[in-house]
């Protein structure tokens, strides 16, 4: 009994032995520590004041084809928003064909979540719909979330044309799309024939403040 | 009535000028504590400046390692960087890393609010009146207190200046050694500050040479008992400042190169080598009026009009009880060459301005009791007294305008390419994101985009130690995969194309119309989502 208890202690001590042995002959493994280059110390940056007139895209604007006969719906079209008074302008503005980027021609809502809603009077189908929020310097829009219902509540029936608040932070579910640059040209959603009579637009704020701005939506499609 | 120079006479005079002085005193304590507090509060409000972020991370390197490096090209004098030491010591840093925008914003804040006692230096070249009243335009400025709040060297530049000038009226008053080597101190703490010191040298001289001519008799009287023992301790102490600085404290002796090497750089930038070419009135035109369609329409032209009157007054009808004519005389030569000088140089940045408008405010004081005394009628007298008034309270309204509201909006003329407040956004986001991450601050922070995109990151991101800052994305080692990457539009299509499918997207607004991009690691991005719905 003992022979065996000594014979097994025996064997551990070696097979221990020989694993220390093994590794001392294994090249040593280190971690990786990167060398991360330091910044450049550079001088005061030019301060940016001109308007952004250039397309962020080379190249031509790709073409958007949409059925023969599609119309902008949305023209002269009643509007309601989350904040009827807004900062700047008149709702009525986001639908009377002014996309300029200046002074007078864009609507200001609050800070926070804000939406547009537009009356299409009848059950339209919906081919694209194109926004200009502001346009007069490079900027980003927040939580921009597309939508279409028959609902004018939007409690029911409600289709989801576009939605990139990718952390949820306007409580409209996580949306997969991707931010975009405001430019003069505007931004083209497809929408995918959808059916519906009332188009609603939210925003959370941008990049440049926190406030809120539509200066024109055209909705391009057919009645009924 | 005491006889002229008998005790009772004197003892009348020195009770007399006593009684003035504890009154100065309480209103100059006053208007102190109303600069402090316009200039201390909430220092942290306004998101780093580009340059603010370059100039704390030189002191982070001087705090951690000692060594200070001139650069001739850009960053102005050591002096900065040095006098920082002793406040970010003082609120118990002792890394980079445990500073904060206060620490460091409170050295330009300081010597912003000793400007207004520095003011009773000049107790007898203007009178107490007018001494007051400069006193309570230097608090209360717009641009003063809102570059007072900028952690750049312009308001120590205008401290040094100052201290210059009231050190040599003090020695033209009486001559001893000492002033004459405090005024070399201060004008060799100019030049260890901010290269552009020699546009001040320039109007000093100015502002002398006028004088000379004025009446040359008696400056030929005074520069002929001129002594060179305090000639030369003027000139020892006015080169010893730049040499120990600029050296490094005998360090580093190619710092004396460059500190020459600098009058080169710096003359053909203001010739036209620069990104910051403005015309000649850019300086005046937020003094005089300016509007941007919202917000203030912004003005500081009541310290424009009285300093007008100063200088009219001071050569065409002296008013020896307002004010002496020749330090008027001086001061209105050396203001005026010196926003000549300012408003000629192409290269135009808006904090310049600070030094030729307090060489104005200075004026305005006399500016201002000289208009009342050159009214005959108690009712003009009261009726320019309301102007005034109003004319104050709408500066001191405007400065509160600037610096607690439009603190970082493009409305304000004073804010210069400045970081948006959304970037804070962006800086919230990676926070966010490390404090989820297993190797939470430790996670490897990839910053790719121009050098004038990077700023002021590397200020907000000192807290972290694994960020790598690359402008050329080819550069960027392969092989490793960061939690962060951040770039700009312009350079994103130069990346991994993985960061569509693998990483999470944001934009952020890093100044008006420059624009950041944030990717966040899938794996990552998923946990700040599950974070976020935990709160809910």
């Amino acid at each position: 009994m003992m022979n065996r208890t000594l014979r097994y202690l025996f064997m551990a001590v070696a097979a221990l032995a020989l694993s220390v042995m093994v590794y001392a002959q294994t090249p040593g493994k280190v971690k990786l520590e990167l060398q991360l280059p330091k910044p450049r110390f550079i001088g005061t940056p030019k301060n940016l004041k001109t308007p952004n007139l250039e397309p962020a895209r080379t190249g031509p604007k790709p073409a958007f084809m949409v059925p023969a006969g599609t119309k902008n719906l949305a023209a002269s079209k009643p509007v309601t928003a989350s904040d009827n008074e807004p900062v700047i302008g008149e709702i009525e503005q986001i639908t009377d064909g002014d996309k300029e980027g200046v002074e007078g021609s864009y609507v200001e809502f609050g800070p926070g979540t804000q939406w547009v809603q537009i009356d299409l009077q009848k059950p339209s189908t919906i081919y694209a719909l194109a926004i200009w929020h502001f346009h007069n310097e490079a900027r980003v829009y927040r939580d921009v979330v597309i939508q279409v219902s028959d609902d004018a509540d939007f409690t029911t029936g409600v289709k989801t044309v576009f939605n990139n608040d990718h952390d949820n932070s306007s409580g409209l579910g996580v949306g997969k799309d991707l931010e975009y640059i405001e430019t003069f040209e505007g931004r083209i959603f497809d929408g995918k024939g959808m059916k519906g009579r009332y188009v609603r637009l939210y925003s959370k704020g941008n990049t440049a403040n926190e406030m809120n701005h539509m200066t024109e939506v055209e909705v391009y499609g057919k009645v009924g | 009535m005491p006889v002229p120079d008998s005790p009772d006479h004197l003892s009348s005079i020195h009770n007399s000028q006593f009684a003035i002085r504890n009154w100065q005193s309480a209103i100059f304590l006053l208007i102190c504590i109303l600069g402090l507090w316009l200039r201390v509060w909430q220092l942290d409000l306004r998101p780093m400046h580009h340059d603010e972020a370059n100039q704390a991370v030189r002191t982070g390197i001087l705090l951690e390692t000692g060594v200070y490096r001139y650069d001739p090209a850009d960053h102005h004098g050591p002096s900065l960087y040095y006098l920082s030491l002793p406040f970010v010591w003082a609120s118990g840093g002792r890394s980079f890393a445990s500073t904060t925008e206060v620490t460091l914003r409170l050295v330009p804040a300081l010597f912003g609010v000793a400007l207004i006692p520095m003011l009773l230096a000049l107790r007898r070249g203007l009178s107490g009146v007018a001494l007051a009243v400069a006193a309570v335009l230097t608090a209360i400025s717009p641009a003063m207190v809102f570059f007072s709040r900028f952690y750049i060297q312009e308001m120590l530049l205008v401290f040094f200046t100052f201290g210059a000038l009231a050190c040599g009226w003090l020695y033209f008053l009486r001559r001893s050694a000492s002033r004459a080597a405090a005024c070399g101190l201060f004008l060799g703490l100019m030049f260890a500050t901010k290269e552009t010191s020699v546009l001040a040298y320039t109007a000093m001289g100015a502002g002398l040479l006028a004088l000379l001519l004025s009446d040359r008799r008696q400056a030929m009287n005074w520069l002929s008992t001129l002594r060179c023992q305090h000639v030369g301790w003027l000139v020892f102490s006015a080169l010893a400042v730049p040499v120990v600085l600029f050296s490094s404290f005998f360090t580093h002796p190619a710092g004396l190169v460059d500190m020459f090497r600098s009058f080169a750089i710096y003359f053909f930038r203001g010739l036209g080598d620069s990104l910051h070419l403005h015309p000649w009135y850019f300086y005046l035109k937020p003094l005089l009026y300016q509007y941007e369609g919202r917000g203030p329409h912004w003005s500081e032209a009541v310290i424009l009009a009285l300093a007008l009157i100063a200088i009219v007054v001071a050569w065409l009808r002296p008013n020896p009880a307002a004010g002496n004519t020749r330090l008027v005389r001086f001061l209105a030569v050396y203001a005026v060459v010196l926003t000549v000088l300012y408003s000629v140089i192409s290269h135009k940045t808006p904090w310049c301005l600070t030094s030729f408008h307090h060489g104005l405010i200075i004026l305005a004081g006399f500016g201002a009791v000289a208009a009342v005394d050159l009214a005959r009628r108690g009712w003009i007298r009261a009726l320019i007294g309301i102007l005034l008034a109003a004319g104050f309270s709408h500066l001191a309204w405007l400065s509160a305008q600037a610096n607690f509201r439009y603190f970082a909006d493009p409305v304000n003329p004073y804010v210069y390419a400045h970081t948006n407040l959304d970037f804070l956004n962006l800086v919230k986001r990676v926070e966010q994101v490390a404090r989820v991450a297993p190797e939470g601050r430790g996670l490897l922070i990839e910053v790719v985009a121009d050098p004038y995109s990077m700023w002021p990151l590397p200020w907000y991101l000192r807290r972290f130690p694994k960020v790598g800052y690359w402008e050329d994305p080819a550069q960027v080692p392969k092989g490793h995969v960061p939690g962060i990457v951040i770039t700009t539009p312009e350079l994103q299509p130069q990346l991994s194309a993985g960061l569509d499918t693998d990483f999470q997207g944001e934009f952020y607004g890093l100044r008006p119309s420059v624009l950041m991009l944030i990717y966040i690691r899938r794996d990552l991005w998923e946990r700040v989502l599950e974070s976020q719905s935990g709160k809910r």
